[in-house]
């Protein structure tokens, strides 16, 4: 099989995957698209690499997760006031992440490597060692990037001006 | 305590229901496919490249200490097509005249993409052109069919009335449908650098182009509305309104469709200047390394007033990579002065002077799909003019 028809029989299987990891990064349709493709355009010189990895699937997620960490051009999405959100939602911090607004403007704070670490981790079920692999990193790091992105956005949603006063009174919801 | 169990579960379970519920765009295989194999910037996701097209240029300023420092220029497209763009006549061939000339190199991995034409800074306290200060002259749009979807470029050239600055990354612009609905917003990123605001006075032109991606089944856009401040929202009314197109497919799609509305950047020159020539690169459409690449620039100065060659202009010329193609960033520049000598003392009105270039193409990476630029600058001062040449394939 050629590189051009090991190319399209890869994107035939991952593309959707690949698409739905750069989704989650960049929380815009068509910047994920374009992640996904230049990722793809850098890697096509060596596909054999690719090819011979033992899952070209993990190693074009990795490259792709890199690009994602290291590419400051890419902009950030233009989302929208996390308070401005909240105005007419009900004051629930667990309501506050089913929605996808809500949780691109939670995790917007955070750095690149936290959201890719938690994407990897919610999104994709690795566990650490796996996502320490894919970040190049100690899976002591990938701990403390988890950790403290969680506790980011916990800080972030009860900060908010409407957030519930109640909310350190609620218990596990049944 | 902020009930962190349930948080946390919450947040694992909407960022997975977000990743599988998204919608895959249609033909994501097909267009991803595309535009990795095709010898051309992937489809749908970078400008479109005409011939007569200003772009990307590198350019290498060799200072003493022999550190080469790297700046890629580029200079948005001129306009073909402008009313007062006739056909420049054609001249003889300056010949090549390689005293003078210095060649650098330059080798990185870093990701480097193109900068614009670098506009005369606005002072501190100018004032954002509106568009009551802007009229325009011309406008010329382009579609380029690639199977179920279209690259549609609009070029523009406006003169103004007034002093006052514009983004030189670019202007910002949305589209409309018949109805004067707005139908797409700006989405471009900001990678340029340089001045961010550009100086414009009193009967300067500004150059600039924008493109979008247009996705199966979209309508097509029939006005482009510009604004030359960055603030859309609720400026519709006072934007510069352009008619593109008549509704050439139903009115049958979605916002969706229509991607990315994309600035190409934005030159501000006058008439008579250097700024106001369009540099059309005629270069090989392969190249060998190590080899000698001879290539012609053709100046054209398509406007109504002269443009002098006295002083000399400065330029430089590379054969660089385009890093769209491919990871890394070669770069082999060589500055001088063109060979005024040899050439007439003045570009004329809706004329052209080319002249010959001859540069050494190095240890070119195999991989490189590397092109000709050209900038050209009056001494001692920023790049004025710039073109770029079509992408060459390297061979052993």
């Amino acid at each position: 099989m050629n590189d051009r028809d090991g190319l399209e029989a890869f994107l035939s299987a991952n593309a959707e995957p690949l698409f739905r990891t750069a989704y989650l990064l960049t929380r815009n349709s068509v910047e994920a698209e374009e992640l996904v493709q230049d990722t793809l355009v850098r890697l096509f010189p060596t596909w054999d690499k690719v090819m011979a990895a033992e899952s070209p699937l993990a190693y074009v997620r990795r490259s792709l997760t890199n690009r994602f960490i290291s590419d400051r051009r890419r902009a950030r999405n233009q989302d929208i006031s996390l308070s401005e959100h909240h105005q007419s939602r009900s004051p629930d911090v667990a309501e506050l992440v089913t929605d996808h607004q809500t949780l691109w403007q939670l995790m917007r704070p955070l750095s690149r490597r936290q959201q890719v670490a938690l994407v990897l981790r919610h999104f994709h079920g690795l566990a650490d060692i796996e996502i320490a692999e894919e970040l190049g990193c100690r899976t002591a790091t990938v701990r403390s990037l988890i950790s403290r992105g969680m506790a980011s956005m916990r800080s972030v949603a009860l900060q908010s001006p409407l957030a519930p006063p109640h909310a350190e009174s609620r218990g596990p919801r049944s | 305590m902020t009930d962190i169990p349930q948080f946390d579960a919450d947040f694992a379970r909407s960022l997975a229901a977000a990743g599988d519920t998204v919608s895959i765009p249609s033909g994501l295989v097909d267009r991803l496919a595309r535009g990795v194999l095709a010898p051309r910037p992937p489809v749908g996701r970078r400008p479109p490249e005409s011939p007569r097209s200003h772009w990307a240029l590198p350019l290498l300023a060799a200072a003493a200490t022999l550190v080469a420092v790297v700046t890629t220029v580029a200079v948005s497209a001129r306009l073909t097509g402008h009313p007062e763009q006739a056909r420049p006549g054609i001249s003889a061939v300056v010949p090549w005249d390689p005293a003078g000339t210095r060649v650098s190199s330059s080798t990185s991995t870093t990701s480097t993409y193109a900068l614009f034409a670098q506009n005369v800074p606005a002072p501190i306290g100018t004032r954002a052109c509106v568009a009551a200060d802007l009229a325009l002259v011309s406008s010329k749009s382009e579609v380029r069919s690639q199977g179920d979807s279209d690259d549609e470029t609009i070029s523009y050239l406006l003169r103004s009335r007034s002093t006052c600055s514009v983004n030189s990354r670019g202007l910002s612009g949305a589209l409309a449908d018949a109805q004067g609905h707005l139908i797409a917003r700006p989405t471009g990123r900001d990678f340029l650098t340089g001045p961010a605001t550009g100086l414009v006075r009193p009967g300067e032109l500004i150059s600039a182009s924008t493109w979008w991606y247009r996705g199966p089944g979209a309508a097509r856009p029939t006005r482009f509305l510009l604004f030359p401040t960055n603030s859309p929202a609720g400026l519709v009314r006072s934007a510069l309104s352009i008619t593109i197109f008549g509704n050439l497919r139903p009115d049958d799609c979605c916002e969706s469709s229509l991607l990315k509305v994309q600035s190409l950047g934005v030159s501000v020159f006058a008439e008579g200047s250097l700024g106001s020539l369009t540099i059309t690169i005629h270069s090989p459409l392969t190249v060998a390394r190590n080899t000698n690449v001879h290539f012609t620039a053709e100046l054209s100065n398509p406007f109504d007033k002269s443009v002098s060659l006295d002083p000399c202009p400065g330029f430089v010329a590379s054969i660089h990579t385009v890093l769209f193609y491919t990871g890394h960033f070669y770069l082999r520049s060589m500055t001088g002065r063109l060979n005024c000598a040899q050439a007439p003392a003045v570009i004329g009105a809706h004329s052209s002077v080319t002249f010959a270039f001859v540069l050494n193409s190095g240890q070119l990476p195999l991989d490189a799909h590397p092109k000709i630029s050209l900038s050209l600058m009056d001494p001692g001062q920023p790049v004025t003019s710039a073109g770029g040449g079509p992408i060459m394939n390297v061979v052993p």
